[in-house]
């Protein structure tokens, strides 16, 4: 199969992940509670180092279970079975994601136990230096595992079958495409809307946020489905 | 009838709230401390006849003073926790 094909199953992959909302969310409660304590630089570079966390979490657990795979089944998976777990575990998340991600309400709270997004919220609200930026990114990242595992092995395995130029090539763009809506949201704030209005824009497109990582994973199962088994 | 406070509540502390929650709007401190200081003591009024509040009740009644004065920082107050 072609290399391109492969780079454009990882993209999707990547695509899937950053429909994902948990690192979002947290990034606006520390651009809220920064830019009302510190300076307008150094809101920045917290934003910049969450980011990095988020994205260089992304980058490490597709490199890692692309090694995994790579040394314990030497490259190759039994393709029809494991894949079609693949499969289904993707369209199990689509369905997790249509029916509870969000909580219901005009609100964005996700599906996670109230005392975690409690201490997520309350670490996004007291982060005060660069290191703790960088460390609730990956934090964030780490939290979305249950959903996003899935993700990280599709786009591994979409690695293995690529020459070495394009393997990595895909590793950078799949962590990059898995933080595009953090530097999405710094590129607004920068030119000039506040977190509310990006808060009140979620609330009010939440069915499409929905939908949208729904048909993403759906998307993505149909793909994997007709390139690597039939 | 005498005020009586919830050992919880402190006015300084719902005020720098307040503040920060508009700061992290970007909004210019004079006019936050008139905004804090209109919503604090119109909830002091509200508390003041009152022989129990919970802090949810304060929250709303917050909320709702906030509301005609900044409709962002209201939103910022009530939604604090309904964000992930």
């Amino acid at each position: 199969m072609s290399d391109l094909f492969n780079v454009a199953i990882v993209l999707l992959a990547g695509l899937t992940q950053a429909s994902l909302q948990l690192s979002f969310g947290a990034l606006i409660l520390l651009y809220h509670a920064s830019i009302g304590k510190h300076s307008r630089n150094k809101t920045r570079f917290l934003a910049k180092s969450y980011i990095i966390g988020s994205g260089v979490i992304s980058f490490l657990m597709v490199g890692t279970i692309a090694f995994i795979l790579s040394t314990i089944f030497d490259g190759k998976i039994d393709a029809t079975v494991t894949i079609m777990i693949l499969v289904g575990i993707l369209l199990a998340s689509s369905v997790v994601m249509w029916k509870f991600y969000f909580r219901k309400g005009a609100k964005t709270q996700l599906w996670l136990p109230r005392s975690f997004a409690n201490y997520i919220s309350k670490r996004a609200r007291g982060t005060n230096d660069v290191i703790e930026a960088f460390s609730l990114g990956t934090l964030s990242s780490f939290a979305e595992m249950p959903i996003s595992l899935a993700l990280y092995v599709v786009a591994a395995y979409g690695i293995l079958q690529m020459s070495g130029f394009w393997q990595v090539i895909a590793l950078i763009s799949y962590a990059l495409l898995s933080v595009m809506p953090l530097l999405v949201l710094k590129v607004r704030l920068k030119t000039g809307r506040n977190v509310v209005e990006v808060q009140r824009w979620r609330v009010s497109n939440k069915n499409f946020l929905k939908h949208f990582s729904c048909f993403s994973f759906i998307t993505l199962a149909a793909t994997i489905l007709s390139f690597w088994v039939l | 009838m005498e005020e009586v406070f919830d050992y919880n509540y402190s006015r300084s502390d719902i005020k720098k709230e307040i503040i920060r929650s508009g700061a992290g709007l970007g909004l210019p401190s004079g006019w936050l401390e008139q905004i804090a200081e209109i919503t604090t003591k119109a909830v002091d009024d509200w508390i003041a006849d009152k022989a129990t509040v919970t802090e949810d009740d304060i929250r709303r009644r917050i909320v709702m003073e906030l509301e005609p004065l900044n409709a962002d920082i209201a939103y910022a107050f009530d939604n604090y926790d309904k964000i992930i």
